[in-house]
């Protein structure tokens, strides 16, 4: 991706979070975590943890009630401004009977790289040409969102965040609703993006990827229960506490099974 | 034919009078502006946005008048207070939004009622009440018109920010966007459409021309600027379909361009190719036809190949 500039230290840094909702639920607790830059990180707790509530966080759609975040050094906001971070949608999110194209959704990541009349330029193009051509749906640029099949509409998405060319890209809950064949594909591309220096927050559900897909691992429930290394975090102890011990066995039983499974090669189409 | 010939001459009469064409002029006019906005309010969810701003626009426009300040501002002021009120409101309690909204625009129409009562009645505030394109004064035409050329601008200015705004405001706030400045701006504009409309329709009908347009349209069309032209076409037939009507028979022009716009919404609901509810069960019947013919085909092959 574009941005070439090194920042050191941390990508993210989240330090002595809270967030707590208006009519006094708590979503996380003091929650501290410095991702380093150029890596793939998972971001993973049981439903009600505040997984997405950090997420949110991390994105600014929350306001922490204390601690901060610092992405690339810069507050939330002003990493916004400067385009560095680009978010994937969780599928319900969209409304996909809204009439644009898929080109239009695309160009959506270039927004804030455009002029004040939002013309997009010639690097605007090419940008949204490249991200369409490596999730192979340029020959539906054309198509109304609502006329893809699942895979496809993730491909949208994954498209719009590469446009963007942030520094960092945050996903939430890439893998639902997508085949294996498909998720193999998404994680492909998003070591393909680390390996160019983009830091990756994936927030899931499919605890059994982890260990292939991700170097970090970070465990929430309510606080932070884990944070580090994947070979050194993702272990049956930590599972234990974050989810319970029951779960965490399954958990590790099925990644030693699937790991081997697993192929090499894949291709998205 | 030449009776033929009579029975047009009569029918297009309006259009050879002065003030009929000023109120054609004047309602196509606030039909654009509102059919663009109403493509936006209904894509973002905000129909009861609309109702509460027309609504509460009431109390603003009597004081206007009574301060002698342009009715527009003073409009534009009152409900801007009642929208944001109702936006403080809830985000400090845990009553639903809708219920919240509810609450304040009627406290603001029921202060504008007041207010009407109050004050002298040599002004014809019916006419927010039931709307009157054929009465417009002078003053308030030109108000109308710039406050429609500047709506028509800023829409076409602000197009690419709006539409991001409505479809993804967690986008627009990623890359860097102001979505608050956008949801102020996105209030203005409704708020001013709102105030254009009633002239045209009246408080009580304002909600019909900012939503049953860009419904419409929506079941017509796959892109949001081919959904805007749409649902302007569809409100300029029924703005002048209203003004011939009410011309020849003595009914309300408003209650007729409403009532113009919903007959085109069940047409669209009907037969509008892809959305609409005939071609959807023709698809259906079609596909379940395609299976059976499918599963047939299956049966002759494995009958004549036993295994």
């Amino acid at each position: 991706m574009s941005n070439l500039t090194q920042y050191d230290g941390a990508a993210i840094e989240v330090s002595r979070t809270s967030v707590r909702y208006p009519d006094g639920h708590l979503g996380i607790q003091e929650i501290s975590l410095a991702l380093p830059g150029a890596s793939i990180c998972a971001l993973i707790g049981p439903n009600g943890s505040g997984k997405s509530t950090l997420c949110r966080t991390i994105l600014g759609f929350t306001r922490p009630t204390s601690g901060r975040v610092r992405l690339l050094r810069m507050t939330v906001r002003q990493a916004q401004r400067r385009n560095l971070v680009a978010y994937v949608p969780q599928a319900e999110e969209v409304d996909w009977q809204f009439p644009v194209s898929v080109r239009d959704v695309v160009m959506m990541g270039r927004q804030g790289q455009m002029n004040w009349l939002r013309i997009p330029s010639a690097t605007d193009r090419r940008c949204v040409e490249e991200a369409m051509a490596r999730m192979e749906i340029t020959d539906l640029a054309q198509r109304q969102i609502g006329m893809l099949s699942g895979g496809q509409k993730k491909r949208v998405f994954l498209a719009r965040a590469l446009a963007q060319g942030s520094r960092i890209l945050v996903l939430d809950e890439p893998f639902t609703g997508v085949d294996a064949h498909t998720e193999q594909g998404i994680m492909a591309l998003i070591r393909g993006l680390r390996d160019e220096g983009v830091t990756v927050l994936i927030v899931t559900h499919a605890l059994s990827s982890v260990p292939q897909y991700c170097d970090h691992v970070a465990m929430v429930s309510r606080r932070l229960v884990a944070f580090g290394p994947v070979s050194t975090t993702f272990t049956q102890r930590h599972l234990a506490a974050t989810f319970g011990d029951v779960m965490a066995e399954t958990v590790l039983s099925a990644t030693d099974t699937k790991a081997s499974v697993r192929a090499a090669s894949w291709s998205l189409s | 034919m030449s009776s033929f010939n009579e029975t047009l001459t009569l029918l297009l009469l309006p259009l050879t009078l002065d003030f009929m064409r000023q109120a054609l002029w004047m309602g196509l006019l606030v039909g654009t502006v509102c059919a663009v906005l109403s493509c936006l309010i209904v894509l973002k969810g905000w129909s009861l946005v609309g109702d509460a701003a027309s609504h509460a626009v009431v109390p603003g426009i009597v004081l206007a008048w009574l301060a002698g300040i342009p009715m527009v501002i003073g409009a534009l002021a009152s409900a801007l207070c009642c929208l944001l009120g109702a936006g403080l409101i809830e985000r400090h309690c845990r009553i639903r939004p809708d219920a919240v909204l509810g609450i304040a625009f009627t406290g603001f129409l029921a202060l504008g009622m007041v207010l009407v009562a109050m004050v002298p009645s040599e002004v014809h505030f019916v006419h927010i009440l039931l709307g009157n394109l054929l009465g417009i004064e002078a003053s308030t035409r030109y108000q109308l018109i710039a406050t429609g050329i500047v709506v028509l601008a800023v829409v076409a200015l602000k197009f690419s920010d709006l539409r991001l705004y409505c479809f993804d405001p967690q986008q627009a706030q990623v890359v860097g966007l102001d979505t608050r400045r956008l949801q102020l701006l996105l209030t203005v504009l409704l708020t001013l459409a709102t105030v254009m409309a009633l002239q045209a329709v009246g408080v009580v009908l304002v909600i019909a021309m900012l939503v049953t347009p860009g419904c419409t349209a929506f079941l017509l069309t796959r892109r949001l600027a081919a959904m805007m032209m749409v649902a302007s076409a569809s409100t300029w037939l029924s703005v002048f379909a209203g003004v011939m009507v009410s011309f020849h028979v003595d009914v309300e022009t408003g209650g007729v361009i409403v009532l113009i716009q919903a007959f085109l919404f069940l047409l669209a609901f009907l037969f509008a190719p892809g959305r609409g509810v005939l071609f959807q069960k023709i698809r259906v019947r079609r596909a379940i036809r395609a299976d059976r013919v499918a599963a047939r085909k299956q049966e002759e092959v494995a009958s004549s190949h036993p295994v």
